[in-house]
């Protein structure tokens, strides 16, 4: 052994589930959750005499993900048979892409400024599931997921550290979700990832042999399973012995890998281009109408946001998120309001209106001009901000328009000192412990009362009136 | 080690190349059995050694799908954008005319049901496959 | 020669207007099966019968109302037992149904039953199967030929005047030839095979047989056309095919390869080929010799790629969903083992591990690659004679009649020879028919049409002619109850 410091070389295979709510070769409904063996026809059942046909809406998201990762999309791909047998993979083969995949040749790149090259993206149909907590001493079959359309995203071995590999995943499934290609669910396995690591002395350009670690299901379980198994290894050659090709799988509660498989007694897969399913020719067309269809990818949007909005790096990285959330921010903004003040919006009470599920970005009362008018009204002196989020709420509730609302819930915002004062002189008369501590010094219990004013006012007093107001009636007796 | 590009003449199939392709399928074969099998492929593969003096022609054919001119082979050319569902509603699943518990040779609760797989841990949904 | 009043198109039409009663065919077809089947030595034709086929009430409408049908048992049917002769599908139904006989039945037509068939197909005599072999009509101690043996039998013994078969690398044409009636192989894609259980889904096409050219022509004409459920059936316009039964010859053009006239040829089957090229010419054909230059690696190439993908479509009979599974078996693995092992023929897994070996790292460039190669190159024969003009090519369909029982049945290359001159419109995806030209010493012998993709229409148009000028063969004596063999 000499000294050089190692260095991890890993690679990752990302298996994402197409959201076309249909299987890849037949019109089962892919729904999460149906009781076992219920979406399954002969098809996927793999009954003698069924064909499978290939769903060209899989195709179309299958190309959106390859151009949105900048590959060179193949004129004429193969669809071929990997033969294995398995009591979940009822034609005793899996559909897949092996020796002429849909895409080739692309790349990513990560925050930190690192490409990672993406060797290859093809599409392949999901197996089944096997239960083995079922029954005692027998394994159930589901085969419910049979069939469900995939693609396999292969990355160059470019990634350095755990760190790098999830962020890696990270952006990969922004990307998925920004372009609406899969929901990217982790728990419902419909973003699934392995993972090649080795090590080697950095400088070195060797491959050395590598190990593949499954059952990765969440960003955590990628960096930890990699930084253990980097530890196993570097071990391994600490002690001097050789790091030979197994697969192993990531035991997330014991938080360390086991050895599944021996990469030497790995299977013979007789691969064969699939008889049943003509070679896949795609129109020059197609492919030219989904790239234009593809638009502005997150991260040129991101850096746009910024630049074109003077919007903080946080902002525009939320606002990017998804395509819905950032054409939204994109509307309310043409509508004549100021950026950040749209950001602190979009970001602040309409995602929570979102979260709780009382309405979403397509909803009518959530409408951009909508929302804008609602601005203006706050920046117009009509509402209070803590009124106008009551107001929001309403909008997405009703769909009403935010001025029909304040009329008919009375939330003008009141702005006369006559009636500001009552309510002042009522809270400072009601308060009078915290108006004493406050005079003594605490001052940060100005806020706490003018939160009385504002809850004796049904939300409707300008704050900033109220504050001036306050101050002065405080200081004012003090004298 | 290089993989022959041609079939070879006077190929034989040792006994034990026949157990090993009878595992990948899955056949059991009795001693009788396996060594009649050894000598009919053999002989099969000695008239299948005529293979070696075909010349390819240009292109040749991609990955093993053949190349046949006049559409024999049918292409996915833009796919969903020819055919003719003259059949009614071909969109929808085929539907399963008797319950699957019909045909299933062991069915319990809705599921398939085989005897425990080796080397698998009370976990579900881990597959020992790729 | 007009459309005769037997042939199923006139029939049907009896029933449509009313001339026939629904059932009165089907109760003629059980009668002759009767005849066939309960005697000393029975065709043993049928897998599955239905004895009350057709009887349901209500007029029939539709190309084939009334006309009962026979099935190969390789395809699915909601109604019977689908089987394919083999012992891992013994009892199976399958929940769906083929489009194939999902058309025939949309037609009028009624599904007697399912026909005997070597195992998945694989054979070329009926006798590689489950239920024990089906037997000649015109000779009991000979052979059917195969792989639909059942369905030929069938129609050359009269119980039904058509039936559906599947042809892989002969299996229609060379049991049509053997039993003395027409079988009709169409162009890749033509019909759905949808439902067709695959023995190797590239080559396999569901096909035709009936007693006459016409016949045959009614049903393909039924099951043509493009299937949704099916990716390699194409959307092209059927031609209709019973016109093209009337357009005579005159100045059709013959090709007559030599590779297919060897001197080892029998030489009866030489002269009945003679005999039929020279009727051709009689009728207006210009006969032209013609050469195939790459025909001798067909057999070879067929017996990669056919295996290589059958070892792919016979993974699914593994004793989990469907189908036989070994009671005994205390793991997944010895469930996989047991259940295949009993499950299947020799024949079967003489295939399945030919195919697997040909498949498998180290093997697959220099067999299936290889395979391939050679496939492109046979087809490429086939584009240069039809772009030379010529219209359609005339062959043997077997190099010999019917053999015996047991005659061929232990050696695997000898059997596979009897595909030689069919294998090659498999491998090129072109439409290929098989029509009588005679006896041999009793026996049948057929011939053999090629024509380019999707010109069915030609096929039937010289097979027709040929037809017209010797006749047909049939039908065989019906054997007499309880007649010693």
């Amino acid at each position: 052994m000499n000294g050089s410091p190692l260095e991890a070389v890993i690679g990752l295979e990302v298996h994402v589930q197409l959201d076309t709510g249909r299987k890849l070769f037949c019109a089962d409904s892919t729904a999460f959750g149906a009781p076992p063996n219920t979406s399954v026809c002969p098809v996927c059942l793999g009954l003698p005499g069924a064909l499978p046909v290939l769903d060209p809406g899989a195709v179309d998201l299958a190309l959106r993900a390859a151009l949105a990762l900048d590959c060179t999309i193949h004129r004429t791909s193969i669809f071929a048979r990997k033969n294995y047998f398995y009591p979940d993979l009822p034609k005793g083969y899996q559909i897949s892409q092996f020796e002429r995949p849909l895409a080739t040749g692309g790349v990513v790149e990560l925050d930190s400024g690192r490409r990672v090259r993406i060797r290859r993206v093809h599409m392949e149909e999901d197996a089944g599931k096997s239960l083995h907590d079922r029954f005692a001493s027998a394994t159930a079959v589901d085969l419910n997921r049979t069939g469900t359309p995939l693609i396999e995203i292969v990355s160059e071995p470019d990634l350095r550290s755990p760190r790098e590999a999830r962020s890696c995943l990270q952006l990969l499934k922004l990307l998925m979700e920004y372009l609406e290609i899969s929901d990217c669910n982790m728990e419902e396995g419909s973003l699934r990832v392995d993972a090649n690591v080795s090590l080697r002395e950095k400088g070195s350009e060797r491959l050395e042999a590598s190990t593949e670690v499954k059952n990765l299901n969440s960003f955590s379980a990628v960096e930890k399973a990699l930084g253990v198994e980097i530890e196993r290894q570097t071990r391994i050659r600490a002690g001097g012995a050789a790091v030979i090709r197994q697969t192993l799988l990531w035991d997330a509660a014991a938080g360390d890998v086991r050895v599944m498989r021996n990469k030497e007694d790995s299977q013979d897969y007789r691969y064969f281009p699939d008889p049943d399913l003509p070679p896949l020719v795609l129109p020059a067309q197609r492919v030219a109408r989904l790239r234009a269809g593809l638009g502005e990818l997150p991260r040129a949007k991101r850096e746009r946001f910024r630049r074109q909005y003077d919007l903080p790096a946080y902002d525009a990285g939320v606002l990017t998120s998804s395509r819905a959330l950032a054409d939204y921010f994109e509307a309310v903004t043409a509508c004549g309001r100021q950026p950040k003040t749209v950001s602190n919006w979009v970001m602040g009470p309409v995602l929570k209106i979102v979260k709780r599920g009382i309405g979403h970005l397509a909803s009518p009362g959530l409408a951009p001009a909508r929302l804008a008018e609602l601005i203006a009204l706050v920046d117009g002196g009509t509402l209070s901000a803590p009124a106008a989020r009551t107001v929001l709420a309403g909008m997405a509730r009703t769909g009403d328009p935010p001025a029909a609302i304040v009329q008919r819930e009375g939330l003008t915002q009141v702005r006369e000192d006559q009636v500001l004062e009552g309510w002042v002189a009522d809270a400072v008369a009601a308060h009078q412990r915290e108006v004493a501590r406050y005079r003594g010094g605490e001052t940060r219990l100005l806020g706490f009362l003018i939160g009385q004013v504002m809850r004796a006012s049904g939300r409707k007093a300008d704050p900033r009136r109220v504050n001036q107001l306050l101050r002065a009636a405080l200081d004012a007796d003090a004298d | 080690m290089s993989e022959p590009r041609v079939p070879e003449p006077g190929v034989t199939v040792s006994i034990r190349e026949i157990h090993r392709i009878a595992a990948l399928a899955r056949l059991r074969l009795e001693p009788g059995e396996a060594e009649r099998m050894a000598r009919d492929m053999s002989s099969i593969l000695e008239h299948m050694a005529v293979l070696g003096e075909v010349t390819a022609l240009e292109p040749s054919p991609a990955s093993g799908v053949p190349r046949i001119e006049d559409a024999a082979w049918p292409r996915s050319e833009d796919p969903g954008g020819t055919g003719s569902a003259a059949e009614g509603d071909e969109t929808m699943p085929d539907p399963l005319e008797r319950p699957l518990s019909h045909m299933a040779p062991d069915w319990r609760d809705g599921f398939f049901v085989v005897p425990r797989l080796p080397g698998v841990a009370g976990s579900s949904g881990e597959r020992d496959s790729p | 020669m007009r459309e005769n009043s037997n042939g199923v198109a006139a029939r049907a039409a009896e029933v449509r207007n009313g001339q026939l009663a629904p059932d009165s065919m089907v109760a003629e077809a059980l009668e002759a099966l009767g005849a066939w089947e309960f005697g000393a030595s029975p065709l043993n034709a049928f897998i599955a019968l239905d004895q009350r086929a057709g009887r349901e009430r209500g007029p029939r409408d539709g190309a084939l109302a009334g006309i009962p049908v026979a099935v190969k048992d390789n395809l699915a049917t909601a109604d019977f037992p689908t089987t394919c002769g083999s012992r891992i599908l013994q009892g199976f139904r399958s929940p769906y149904e083929a489009t194939a006989v999902r058309r025939l039945r949309r037609a009028g037509a009624v599904v007697l039953g399912k026909t005997n068939m070597d195992e998945f197909g694989m054979g070329s005599s009926t006798e590689n199967s489950a239920f024990g072999p089906t037997r000649n009509p015109w000779h009991p101690e000979r052979v059917p030929g195969g792989s639909s043996g059942g369905s030929a039998a069938a129609v050359a013994a009269g119980i039904v005047p058509v039936a559906v078969g599947s042809d892989t690398g002969g299996s229609v044409r060379q049991p049509a030839s053997f039993c003395g009636v027409v079988g009709i192989k169409p162009t890749y894609g033509r019909v759905s095979r949808y439902g067709l259980v695959a023995f190797a889904s590239s080559l396999d096409q569901v096909g035709a047989l009936g007693r006459t050219v016409r016949d045959a022509a009614a049903l393909l004409e039924v099951v043509s056309g493009r299937d949704p459920r099916d990716a390699t059936s194409v959307n092209r316009p059927v031609p209709p095919l019973a016109a093209a039964c009337d357009r005579g010859v005159r100045g059709l053009v013959v090709g007559v390869p030599r590779e297919y006239f060897p001197p080892r040829l029998d030489p009866v089957v030489r002269r009945l080929a003679e005999r039929a090229l020279s009727a051709l010419e009689a009728a207006g054909a210009e006969v032209r010799d013609v050469s195939l230059p790459h025909t001798r690696y067909a057999i070879p190439a067929y017996y990669i790629i056919a295996p290589a993908e059958a070892s792919s479509n016979l993974a699914r009979y593994d004793g989990v969903r469907f189908g036989r599974r070994c009671g005994e078996a205390d793991s997944t693995e010895r469930l996989y083992e047991l259940s295949r092992s009993e499950g299947f023929g020799t024949e079967v897994k003489r295939r399945i591990l030919l195919g697997t070996y040909a498949l498998s790292a180290g093997y697959y460039d220099a067999y299936y690659g290889r395979a391939q190669e050679a496939r492109a190159v046979i087809a490429h024969d086939f584009e240069r004679v039809f772009r030379d003009g010529v219209d359609v090519l005339f062959t043997p369909t077997s190099p010999t009649p019917a053999f015996r029982l047991g005659e061929r049945i232990h050696d695997p290359y000898q059997m596979y020879l009897s595909d030689i001159f069919t294998v090659p419109a498999n491998l090129a995806g072109v439409p290929a028919l098989s029509v009588p030209i005679g006896l041999a010493e009793g026996l049948p012998v057929g011939g053999q049409l090629m024509a380019a993709h999707w010109r069915e229409d030609t096929l039937l148009t010289a097979a027709a002619a040929i037809e017209a000028e010797l006749g047909t063969v049939g039908p065989p004596p019906v054997p007499a109850a309880g007649r010693a063999i």
